[in-house]
């Protein structure tokens, strides 16, 4: 009885310790998301405007004329696959890879570069072919960390390895929901009528040429998607991260509450008993 | 007389916002000069020095590749780098020069010497700007 009391108690410690914890962990994804929106807000002027100046070029290249813009029959797809580098952060990574693993299925030749280790592994499991992974760092992605990624995908796309170039990663719904989905990168396509209209409206007078300027802007705009698909896996993970821990937090609170019910039950009992020994005891003294 | 908006932006932040009388940019076809009322533009910017005219104040920025739009009296600069010439910390340029050098003495290869390259370049502006001071009242 002494023992099961000390284990109680001891369990319950372990509880309160655990708690701590993932209340403290909760509160660090909560303050990384943070800065991470912040981020995504303050490159947000320049990527719409790297955008809307990109369509208005696609807008008046023919798309056989450029490498960027030329659709391709044959090849194989490359796939930008973002996880992240540290777990605890509940269904992040495993809804990554379920989608991953349905689009493994449907299409052949499909090579993989990672960016996050811990989808790495599971990569080099499946048919798809893994040739390069990048670690992701646990703090806000810096812009120049993505220059080899950028570099990687854009010369293997000119070379004509690939038809397709396209990024499986987690997106920013909400603070609550985040989904798998995958875009594509290359070969860079027209967005959707309205923005084009308006974007191509606007007849710049172009120096040197718009082929010249378009393969000179095209870097920058490839660097700024990539980037700002990190930036969005790297919210949705400490999001999802923080909702894990939030849950874990609550757990151990449950659990805290439990073991107190039982404890505080077990000490009743046996203090009950105890009277009644002593009771009992002086029953049989005064008889 | 309109004034013209210019607006430098990097992946970063809004460098400078702010209403000028003109402006004159390395472009990649040569210095332009633009003035209010002109066409729409869009060319490439190269690394250099950007002067701007406010009333009667010169100032200077330094800037990395980019490019340039003009259009409605509204000029914005994208470039992923850019400084006003007195935000130069100079002691740091200093540095970064002497580390772009010794790297770039060492021959390293590939991505390395490209990265220091660009790296001595940056800071070779940056003290070029940063010479400038704060501007000054023609």
């Amino acid at each position: 009885m002494a023992a099961n009391i000390r284990l109680l108690q001891r369990r319950r410690r372990t509880a309160k310790n655990i708690a701590q914890i993932t209340r403290a962990m909760e509160m660090v994804a909560a303050s990384k998301m943070r800065k991470a929106q912040e981020k995504t807000v303050a490159a947000k002027p320049y990527s719409d405007k790297l955008r809307l100046l990109s369509q208005n070029l696609i807008g008046r290249i023919e798309e056989s004329k450029h490498p960027y813009l030329l659709p391709r029959q044959k090849g194989k797809t490359l796939v930008l696959l973002v996880s992240s580098d540290k777990g605890l952060c509940g269904g992040f990574n495993s809804s990554l890879l379920r989608e991953f693993l349905r689009f493994v299925k449907e299409k052949s030749e499909v090579e993989v570069v990672t960016v996050g280790k811990k989808l790495k592994k599971a990569v080099l499991r499946t048919e798809a072919l893994l040739i390069a992974d990048f670690p992701f760092g646990s703090s806000v992605p810096l812009f120049e960390s993505i220059l080899p990624v950028v570099n990687l995908i854009k010369d293997g796309f000119i070379k004509g390895e690939y038809k397709k170039v396209a990024a499986l990663f987690t997106q920013f719904v909400s603070l609550g929901v985040q989904k798998p989905v995958f875009t594509t990168i290359l070969p860079v396509e027209k967005e959707t009528e309205e923005l084009s209209k308006t974007a191509v409206a606007i007849s710049y007078k172009f120096e040197p040429n718009t082929s010249e300027l378009l393969t000179a802007l095209m870097p920058h705009y490839l660097e700024m998607s990539i980037y700002q698909i990190l930036l969005e896996s790297y919210a949705s993970e400490q999001a999802a991260r923080m909702l894990a821990m939030h849950q874990a937090s609550e757990n151990a609170k449950d659990v805290i509450w439990q073991l107190s019910l039982t404890y505080n039950k077990v000490r009743q009992e046996r203090i009950t008993n105890e009277l009644l020994d002593i009771a009992g005891g002086a029953m049989g003294v005064s008889l | 007389m309109s004034k013209l908006h210019l607006e430098i932006i990097t992946p970063q932040r809004i460098v400078l916002s702010e209403e000028v009388d003109s402006v004159t940019i390395p472009a990649v076809e040569g210095e332009i000069t633009i003035l209010p009322s002109h066409i729409a533009l869009f060319t490439r910017v190269k690394p250099g020095e950007i002067h701007y005219l406010k009333g009667k104040e010169q100032r200077f920025m330094a800037v990395n590749e980019g490019f340039l739009e003009v259009l409605n009296d509204k000029i914005n600069i994208l470039t992923d780098y850019a400084v006003r010439s007195e935000e130069v910390e100079v002691a740091k340029a200093e540095e970064a020069k002497k580390r772009a050098q010794v790297a770039l003495r060492e021959k390293k290869s590939g991505q390395d010497f490209v990265v220091a390259e660009a790296q001595l370049r940056k800071a070779i502006l940056d003290l070029k700007v940063a010479k400038r001071g704060r501007g000054r009242v023609i």
